[in-house]
């Protein structure tokens, strides 16, 4: 198994959890994707239609709040991950 | 014009020089010029870092746009967060590891050669300078709205300004001024998204109000109201995140600070801090300029257009809300922000010139004073040129300069810098025609697209059909590293296998 190390903490990861890390990215991103997708028509159900409803502000600026939303989210994901490592740090 | 812009104004000049004889008694070695002698901390690095990506044509472009686009300012704004995420995930680590003072020392770790090292120097002074003319020319125009200044003289004040920062105070000038900067920045928007709820009777209320004064509009509410092609919003989505990537003062930031980790840590704080000021941006402020917009005294003139242009709807919300007193301390933000990011922008310009540029065109590194002194000689030099440059540009329209910028940040450093640190075949050569190639295509293209061949030069038809030449320019950059390391790396094994 390819062994993926963190060179500022000593810490080892197996090549499963960069996996696993790479698509809990990858499913943060397609999320962020359908919320744009869906744009005005989004269904009763997802969170910028229900933002709408509670707080009167349209659908299309709570799609735009939470990608930055989301970005951010994402960022806070990637500070401790190993799969960030560049090629070199990689045993 | 009131006094409190002016003593404002005085305040920001008075504060921002002290913080350069501080920074200048500090150190003046070359570690502290280039790289702030990299000390400072996470949350230093990542407000300088937000303060850098949040200039003054980013915060009041976008709320000025948003009257007229509504929330398709998401095209212009969520692509560099996309870019700043992306960073984050593959590039600030490797680049903190290989890299001291300039992104010239990331492809020295791999190649020796000189020339690289001249191609990858004159990429990032093309991309900075392009980009401080075009801030430059923003800032002589909303000093000159603000304050009531001439052009020529706001853009000089600005440039002898940052002169002496970067001359003296180097980056760790340029750092405290822009850290400094992002705090009031962020304050600022905070108080004027608070003071606008207020008024307004809550969120809710404030949408109801907007939405009484579009009725007989089409609404700004929802996507489309540009009416983009798929073409140009690709190009500019892709054009936002790969800029964002490969702009050289950005980059330069993290060999600010001690390690890859904190340099990643400040990236996060960045992105955070960034996020926070474009949501409440697009959630709250950009909708209070439609509700207030019949409510704000001079807000319109005669024919129906802002007074002072689409950038001053900003500075119009701010008086309604604020009077004279936060009209004033928002002035004296905004012209702390010109002074911080042309200075950033100055400190890549100098260090790429005097590291990178003049050592390898001498084939031998110069010595540390000799690099000091020439470091603050560009910057002297280089403040002037652009200051000139501003000044005969002053009348032309050059938001195609900050595209231009962007483009080509987004195919030469860019494509070059993932190459060097991802794919281990890369050779010198193959580096440097990546470098060559993304240069002269991406500035090429945008000469002949619309916003230069038709508006500037005043020929009929653009030769090239869009603004935005990253997704041809960058892809041809990668492909002439590719073609040229692998031709090169072909003819080496036939040598060696003929010599064997």
């Amino acid at each position: 198994m390819r062994i993926h190390r963190d060179p500022i903490h000593g810490r080892q990861y197996s090549g499963d959890v960069v996996m696993w890390q790479r698509l809990w990215r990858v499913a943060v991103a397609l999320a962020l994707l359908a919320q744009f997708a869906v744009l005005g028509e989004a269904p009763a159900w997802a969170a910028p239609a229900m933002l709408a409803r509670f707080f009167g502000v349209p659908v299309s600026v709570w799609l735009v709040v939470l990608a930055y939303g989301g970005l951010v989210m994402l960022s806070w994901f990637c500070l401790r991950d190993s799969a960030s490592a560049s090629p070199r740090d990689q045993v | 014009m009131s006094a409190a812009p002016i003593l404002y104004f005085f305040v920001t000049i008075a504060v921002t020089l002290l913080i350069t004889a501080w920074a200048a008694q500090a150190g003046s070695s070359r570690e502290s010029l280039y790289a702030a002698s990299s000390r400072l901390s996470g949350m230093q690095n990542g407000l300088a870092l937000a303060g850098d990506t949040m200039s003054a044509g980013t915060i009041l472009g976008i709320v000025g746009l948003y009257l007229v686009a509504g929330v398709d300012v998401a095209y212009f704004s969520v692509p560099s967060m996309a870019g700043f995420c992306l960073l984050l995930i593959f590039i600030v680590k490797p680049l903190r590891q290989l890299g001291r003072y300039t992104l010239g020392d990331v492809v020295a770790s791999r190649f020796v050669d000189p020339r690289l090292r001249i191609v990858l120097g004159v990429c990032v002074v093309t991309v900075s300078l392009i980009y401080l003319v075009a801030q430059l020319v923003g800032a002589g125009a909303l000093i000159s709205l603000v304050f009531g200044l001439k052009f020529n003289v706001a853009v000089t004040i600005v440039g002898v300004l940052m002169a002496v920062y970067v001359s003296f105070g180097g980056m760790l000038a340029a750092s405290w001024v822009q850290i400094i900067k992002a705090v009031l920045l962020i304050a600022m928007v905070g108080l004027l998204a608070a003071l606008a709820l207020r008024m307004s009777g809550g969120l809710g209320d404030l949408y109801v109000k907007a939405a009484a004064r579009l009725a007989a509009k089409p609404s700004v509410f929802a996507f489309g109201t540009l009416d983009l092609s798929l073409f140009s919003s690709v190009s500019l989505l892709v054009t936002g995140v790969l800029g964002t990537i490969g702009m050289p003062h950005v980059l330069i930031r993290f060999f600010t600070v001690p390690d890859a980790q904190t340099a990643k840590q400040s990236m996060v704080i960045a992105t955070t801090l960034i996020g926070a000021v474009m949501i409440m941006i697009i959630l709250v402020i950009g909708p209070a300029t439609l509700a207030f917009d019949s409510d704000i005294q001079g807000f319109r003139d005669s024919t129906g257009a802002v007074v002072g242009g689409p950038n001053m709807v900003a500075m119009h919300l701010v008086r309604f809300l604020g009077g004279d007193v936060l009209f004033g301390t928002m002035s004296a933000v905004i012209f702390a922000t010109i002074l911080a990011v042309v200075a950033g922008l100055t400190v890549a310009i100098s260090s790429a010139t005097s590291h990178d540029l003049v050592a390898a065109i001498r084939a031998r590194p110069l010595g540390e004073k000799a690099e000091v002194v020439v470091f603050r000689v560009v910057a002297a030099a280089c403040s002037a040129v652009a200051v000139g440059l501003a000044i005969v540009f002053q009348n032309h329209n050059l938001s195609f300069l900050l595209v231009m910028a962007s483009s080509v940040a987004g195919s030469t450093t860019f494509p070059l810098l993932v190459l060097a640190i991802y794919w281990p075949r890369l050779t010198a050569e193959g580096a440097i025609a990546c470098g060559v190639v993304g240069l002269v295509v991406s500035v090429g293209l945008i000469v002949l697209g619309p916003a230069c061949w038709v508006q500037v030069l005043g020929f009929v038809e653009p030769v090239f059909p869009s603004d935005h030449p990253v997704l041809v320019s960058t892809p041809l950059a990668f492909a002439a590293g590719w073609l040229v390391s692998r031709q090169q790396s072909r003819s080496t094994m036939t040598t060696s296998r003929s010599a064997v």
